[in-house]
């Protein structure tokens, strides 16, 4: 079987995932490759959890939180917005490609665009190839 | 105690089954180290299903479960409850969505099968992590809130009332009734709407249990479901809602009428208004907007707004009485003032400003016409004496304020008669001095003592004589040197001498060739005056350009129309003698340099470029600065040479003694004069009663801000006429006419009324109860409840952006609404159907789907214009039985129960009905009939015909669409707004009046289009599930929050200001974070951010979800 | 029979979807503003509504024969105001497309102007003069003639040369190219 993306989503629970829902319930098809882990708010996902998952296997990692001004809990959103461009920087000194992670805001009536979002996800990671640890080169080669 | 797993593989029939491989899934986990049972099922979340799971708990001993089915967003709590049915805690439970998330998302089996078996797994790992949790009980409070005044609002207000618990009822409209009061029949019933609505509004404003609160609007939430704190700000209605009885007396007097909203500005009403006679409460409110431009830019606060408005309505004599509230000088200034009003005044956006100033000469001039009365003395009411120094603009308006305080004033002034500058500066061409004369009487008949003749300036000796206080209003008389050599020769003279002779009526020896150097009002005057006593020939030397001349810019244009010459950038440098008498002047050329202190370009002498003047008399106008012989010895001057004074007090440097107008700035307006006078009176006021001077100044005040400008025709000013150029130089009859009564009249129409109200107080008069305070502020109210009902209903769709239709451009082409309030019997034209000009139409086009059904609009469909379209047609039968009535629809929208019947009895009644959304309307008429009318482009799709069908009136089914500030109500409230702003509900299907926020409920318009029927229903059930919880009285608290582990906290506090509810304070004697379990939601914002990972995220542990990650990619 | 006409309303209907312009034909709500602002409708067989309802019925031959689509003078006014912006203006160009492709040659006016523009285009700029006359005698003379006094009146002031214009200095032969190419990729079956 040839290789496909693996990602971890992690989804607000008050926007995101009721969107993703949405998606299921107009049985909107998308690419399978992304796989939810739910948390109340986008501003639980610590960058350990980014790291764990590629360590764990995963090729991408996608957060989706609810869009700036309408987060359930006020400000979450926000600083999950600070957090994730910091840790796409220190991302890319490991030699880890910042676009394996993706910050994207979904709220709950937007179905299609979960979808359209874990599609170009998808797509990007497929281009970016397998996360691969060990290969030594840091951020200027792949395998 | 070992968690021992069961997990639960739901089929959902064929919905997961369909696509995911469940036996595959359920042997895979079945082998999983930790799962000690893994089954199928068909419907998990039925009985058998869940008696499946309780069976096995019991006989296995199961501590842990794992639903893997639906979203935990549909059955999380059901089997939270199963759980706690079968003795464990419902928090060792973890669902899998294997439904929305995978079967339903692909059609390839295989990856829904994987899918499947990585999520189930993740929920494996997790709960073995996963913790018992408790919850605390906390009471529900058991007021309610409820926001939004229409028929939803009421209907739930009064549903929880009726069971004895309390409702606060806010609307941020006079009234409450939203948009239901506006209509007139409600289909299909055709039920009259105000009488259907009436009776519960009424309930609803003397329910024992209904707090109403109008003309309010919710500012602030904070708390949890049955622990609320809200801050509601009362907007001021300027009249006692108490004390009014509804008699309208106040409205009779009000000289402001604006467009009314509540009929849709098809009609007018005033700024103290009722919106509707059915009004709850019944009381009148004002309209006020603020303070109008053109009173906040006066310095002295002279009420502009107010005697223009009064001027508009023919009430000249009360127009007057507004301005002798501030101050006495109408004739005066309405004359010489600067009128900074006018370029203030917002109807200069539109054409141009109205003439201000020449409304208040005209009130004065009015008056003097008609005879003044004089003035009643006034009462003295308190036992202390001031002294006022000089009786220019300054003195006098400071002992105008003063007297009418009750205090005893003396005008000491120096010269023969009073007046200062306004009579021995000013020009009787511009100012007669018997203008002047009756406004100082005015000011004496109050009982004001002038004092003239006299001298004043030993502090001392006035304090002797029993004067408590001193106001020192000298002026600056002084005229300032040029420090040219031959200044002193004879002809040479200073403008303020050579105005204050001839105002004293004594005779001044001038040459033919007058030159006059200067570019302020002094050196203006002194050249047209100059011309007047028969120089042949005047001119004007300034060293700068036209733009920078200080002078009043139509002073200047009259100048040179009677033919003063004005040579610009020109110096003098020399005054060249011969026998002692001025013969020439030598001046010099300038040319404009850098800006210097006062902003305008430093003059710099153009090297070799002089030249010389013959000249008779030369008349300098370069400025005054003030005569310290005349004033008191200590007292302490400013840099430039005035004398020092607070900014804010007026004080001088000595204790009790005041200074104000041109002693303290310089030479400046007279109306900045006034305002200092009338700024040192509140001091004095105040230091002679010992209170402190400085609270509360300077005031504040709110200038309007958007004044709507949409529709207003252009019109040009009032002009004056003036006296022609030659009998103006052969006298010193007065140059300006003054306007007539019409035209001061339509003047003074023009004004926008900025603020609405204009503070004229003629409504505090005529109140007889009293009920009139205008000087109410806001007030903010803070409330606890345990629930909240959001009822915000909806505003009509604005179609003027779809051109094609012409709304707002071609007449009688309608809304919905406005035709509502057309046909309404106690409308704006008593049920009278008519066109722009009064006419009855003879044909009528209503358009279905304008802004509905719409891409570019709105997408969803409104819901109820068809039933109320149908309506239409048929009130147009019973109100115009011979007009033909057209409806052009794309489909007809009749659900519910009696509405296709209604559909069919329109029919019968023989209105037309066209299948097709016209493409637009226009007025360009093609063949004679078709001119002066409206003609609907459509095709007629069920024929498959394009037609031009020319009617007289069109009437536009406007869509619903949410308020403005859906989106700002919804952060208030923590709900989140869907499709086109509406509010969002927990379930489309199963929970459509609660939000995802615990505790507050919508119902109504704000959640979707709905017709009354539905809003009702909708309100009653937002009212039993408030009621339900009420009656429960208690509810628990979150319990997946946060928890600092003390021991690993390092007491660096970034997460105390992280937290968006302030839940998390610092104990400075253990010098660790606490965090607040009642306040926490559980966002997670700290946990994430604790350095030391000393923050446990119960239920989202940092371990729990390692593992789920784990779990997802094994 | 009528099984046919279902198969045929799929297949037509699905041709058009996947001609370029044709992609939203299935929204369509046959609300009727696109034909009800249409300012030449009253030249077309059927109007633009119609056709896409005949589209769907699988009238494919009375569509395509249809003088409607060639009428259509690219105004927009439909597609500014369709409530589900589709976009008819591209919808009915690309039934022209098809027309065109399939060799239907409609009796209409506009057809002959349009294949006249074309012609004239290959030169890179149009020659006004011979292009009217060659629209007038194709269409009816008496027209012509009777715009005789217009032609006149443009001649006279120097707004219709009677000279053939000289070819375009730039771009002219790319001009040659671009119409030659888009001819050969008609005949070959579409801009796809």
């Amino acid at each position: 079987m040839s290789w496909e993306p693996k990602i971890v989503g992690f989804l607000c629970n008050w926007c995101s995932y009721r969107g993703a829902d949405l998606a299921g319930t107009s049985r909107i098809h998308f690419a399978p490759n992304v796989k939810v882990i739910r948390v109340p708010c986008s501003t639980r996902v610590e960058p350990s959890f980014v790291i764990k998952a590629f360590q764990s296997g995963a090729d991408g990692v996608l957060i989706l939180g609810c869009h700036p001004g309408d987060c359930h809990y006020i400000e979450g959103n926000y600083k999950t917005m600070r957090r994730v461009p910091l840790l796409k920087k220190m991302l890319k000194q490991f030699g880890i490609e910042p676009e394996r992670v993706r910050l994207d805001w979904v709220s709950a009536s937007e179905g299609q665009k979960y979808a359209t979002v874990v599609n170009e996800m998808t797509e990007k990671v497929r281009e970016l190839g397998p996360f691969n640890a060990n290969n030594g080169e840091g951020q200027h080669g792949k395998n | 105690m070992e968690p021992k797993i069961g997990v639960y593989i739901c089929d959902c029939g064929s919905n997961i089954l369909g696509k995911v491989d469940v036996p595959k899934v359920v042997e895979y986990i079945q082998n999983l180290p930790t799962v000690t049972i893994a089954r199928e099922y068909r419907f998990m979340c039925s009985g058998p299903g869940q008696d499946l799971i309780e069976q096995d708990i019991k006989e296995m001993g199961l501590n842990r479960v794992v639903v893997a089915s639906c979203s935990p967003q549909m059955h999380e709590p059901t089997f939270r409850r199963l759980m706690q049915r079968a003795g464990l805690n419902p928090y060792l439970f973890e669902m899998a969505n294997i439904r929305e998330h995978a079967s339903w998302v692909t059609d390839d089996p295989d990856a829904a099968t994987e899918k499947a078996r990585a999520l189930v797994s993740a929920a494996v790992r997790r709960v073995y992590y996963q913790e018992p949790l408790e919850t605390r009980e906390v009471p529900v409070h058991p007021d309610t809130l409820v926001v939004g005044g229409g028929i939803a609002g009421i209907q739930a207000a009064l549903e929880i009332a009726d069971s004895g618990h309390k409702v606060y009822l806010v609307e941020r409209e006079p009234s409450i009734g939203g948009h239901m009061i506006q209509l007139d029949k409600t289909f299909p019933t055709l039920d009259c709407s105000a009488c259907i609505l009436t009776p519960k509004m009424t309930l609803s404003g003397t329910h024992p249990f209904i707090e109403l609160m109008t003309y309010s609007e919710v500012t602030e939430v904070s708390g949890f479901i049955g622990n609320f704190k809200v801050k509601i700000r009362k907007k001021p209605r300027y009249i006692d809602v108490d004390e009014c009885n509804g008699c309208s007396d106040c409205e009779k007097v009000c000289p402001v009428t604006v467009p009314s909203e509540f009929n849709m500005k098809l009609g007018t009403r005033k700024a103290t208004y009722r919106p509707f006679p059915q009004a709850v409460p019944s009381a009148y409110v004002i309209d006020k907007q603020g303070k109008s431009p053109c009173s906040v830019t006066c310095p002295a606060g002279v009420n502009a707004h107010g005697y223009v408005a009064l001027i508009s309505q023919g009430k000249f004599k009360e127009a007057i009485e507004v301005l002798r509230r501030t101050m006495p000088f109408a004739g005066v200034c309405g004359r010489v003032c600067t009128h900074p009003c006018e370029t203030e005044c917002e109807r200069g956006k539109v054409d141009q400003p109205i003439a201000i100033r020449a409304l208040k000469r005209f009130m004065a001039d009015y008056e003097l016409k008609n005879g003044r009365e004089k003035a009643q003395p006034v009462e003295r009411t308190k036992k202390d004496k001031v002294a006022v120094v000089g009786s220019g603009p300054a003195g006098l308006a400071c002992a105008y304020d003063l007297v009418k305080a009750g205090y005893t004033v003396t005008v000491f002034e120096a010269a023969d008669k009073a007046g200062g500058m306004l009579r021995y500066g000013i020009p009787e061409y511009r100012l007669p001095k018997s203008i002047l004369d009756s406004e100082i009487d005015y000011v004496k008949e109050l009982g004001v003592e002038i004092k003239t003749k006299t001298t004043v300036k030993d502090i001392d000796e006035i304090k002797k004589q029993g004067y408590k206080a001193v106001f020192l209003a000298n002026g600056a008389w002084v005229s300032q040197k040029m420090n040219i050599p031959g200044e002193d020769a004879e002809g040479v003279m200073h403008a303020i001498e050579f105005l204050k002779q001839v105002s004293e009526g004594k005779k001044v020896e001038l040459g033919n060739k007058v030159a006059v150097v200067g570019g302020g009002n002094a050196a203006v005057d002194a050249a047209r005056t100059a011309l007047r006593l028969g120089a042949k020939d005047v001119s004007i030397i300034y060293r700068r350009s036209r733009a920078e001349m200080p002078a009043i810019a139509s002073e200047i244009d009259e100048m040179e129309e009677e033919g003063v010459k004005i040579r610009y950038l020109t110096n003098p440098v020399e005054v060249i003698a011969a026998n002692g008498k001025l013969a020439k002047v030598r001046c010099i050329r300038m040319e404009l340099g850098e800006p210097d202190a006062s902003g305008r370009r430093r003059p710099v002498p153009v090297d070799g470029s002089e030249f010389e003047m013959e000249i008779g008399t030369l008349i300098m106008a370069t400025g005054q600065a003030v005569n310290k012989s005349m004033l008191p010895g200590n007292i302490a001057y400013s840099e430039s040479g005035t004398v020092k004074a607070d900014e804010i007090t007026y004080e001088t440097s000595v204790k009790g003694v005041f200074a104000g107008g041109d002693v303290v700035a310089g030479p400046a307006t007279v109306i900045e004069a006034v305002a200092a006078g009338k700024e040192a009176a509140i001091s004095i006021d105040r230091y002679l009663q010992g209170t402190d001077m400085k609270e509360g100044r300077p005031e504040e005040k709110e200038r309007v801000k958007d004044v709507p400008k949409k529709g207003v025709a252009k019109q040009p000013r009032a002009t004056m006429s003036k006296l022609p150029v030659a009998e103006r130089t052969r006298s010193f009859k007065e140059v300006e006419a003054g306007l007539d009564e019409n035209a001061a009249i339509e003047e003074a129409n023009r004004c926008l009324n900025c603020a609405v109200c204009c503070e004229c107080l003629l409504c505090v008069s005529a109140c007889e109860r009293n009920a009139v305070r205008h000087d109410m502020k806001e007030e903010i109210v803070e409330v606890d409840v345990g629930n909240i009902i959001l009822a915000t209903g909806f505003k009509e769709f604005d179609p003027s952006v779809m051109q094609q239709y012409g709304y707002g451009r071609l007449p009688n082409v309608i809304t919905g609404l406005e035709f509502e309030r057309m046909v309404n019997s106690a409308g704006p034209t008593s049920g009278k159907i008519m066109l722009k000009n009064g006419e009855e139409p003879k044909s009528l086009a209503i358009v279905h789907c304008v802004g509905s059904r719409d891409i570019n609009y709105h997408e969803y469909c409104s819901s109820v214009c068809c039933m109320y379209s149908l309506k239409f047609s048929h009130l147009l039968r019973e109100h115009l039985p011979n007009a033909e009535v057209y409806e052009f629809y794309i489909d007809i929208r009749a659900p519910r129960k009696g509405f296709e019947e209604f559909y069919n009895r329109i029919l019968k009644e023989g209105t037309i009905l066209y299948r097709g959304r016209p493409g637009e309307i226009t007025d360009v008429a093609e063949t004679p009939y078709e001119q002066g009318k409206l003609i609907v482009k459509f095709e007629n799709t069920l024929i498959g015909e394009k037609e031009r069908l020319p009617v007289d009136m069109v009437i536009l089914s406007a869509a619903l669409e949410p308020h403005e500030n859906a989106r700002d109500v919804a952060r208030i409230f923590n709900i989140s707004c869907g499709e086109g702003d509406f509010f969002i509900e927990r379930h489309p299907k199963l929970d459509p009046v609660a939000t995802m926020t615990e505790g507050v409920f919508i119902a109504g318009c704000c959640e979707s289009p709905k017709d009354i029927r539905d809003s009702v229903a909708q309100a009653s059930a937002a009212a039993a599930r408030v009621l339900a919880l009420i009656s429960k009285g208690k509810v628990e608290t979150e319990a997946t929050i946060a928890e600092i582990d003390e021991e690993r906290c390092s007491g660096c506090r970034v997460c105390n200001l992280l937290c968006p509810y302030g839940a998390i304070d610092f104990d400075e004697e253990k010098k660790v974070s606490k965090i607040n379990d009642a306040i926490c939601k559980g966002c997670g914002a700290c946990v994430a951010a604790c350095p030391s990972a000393a923050i446990k995220h119960k239920h989202y542990t940092t371990q729990e979800i390692m593992a789920q990650i784990e779990g997802i990619l094994a | 029979m009528e099984t046919e006409t279902i198969k045929e309303a799929k297949t037509f209907v699905d041709e058009v979807a996947a001609e370029p312009g044709g992609e939203k034909i299935n929204e369509c709500i046959q609300c009727g503003v696109c034909s009800g602002s249409c300012p030449t409708v009253e030249w077309w067989q059927y109007p633009p509504r119609k056709i896409i309802a005949m589209i769907r019925a699988g009238k494919r031959d009375m569509v395509l024969s249809s003088t409607s689509a060639f009428n259509c003078v690219t105004c927009y006014s439909c597609m500014v105001r369709c409530p589900r912006n589709i976009n008819p203006t591209q919808l009915i160009h690309a039934v022209e497309a098809i027309a065109e492709r399939e060799g239907y040659k409609p009796k209409t006016p506009t057809l002959t102007l349009h294949r006249g523009l074309r012609d004239a285009m290959k030169q890179g700029r149009v020659w006004e003069f011979s292009l009217a006359m060659l629209f007038y005698f194709k269409t009816s003379l008496l027209e012509g003639i009777k715009m005789m006094p217009v032609a006149w009146d443009l001649i006279s002031r120097g707004l219709m040369p009677l000279l053939p214009p000289k070819r375009t200095k730039k771009g002219g032969q790319e001009v040659t190219a671009i119409m030659k190419a888009v001819e050969a990729m008609q005949k070959s079956g579409g801009a796809k």
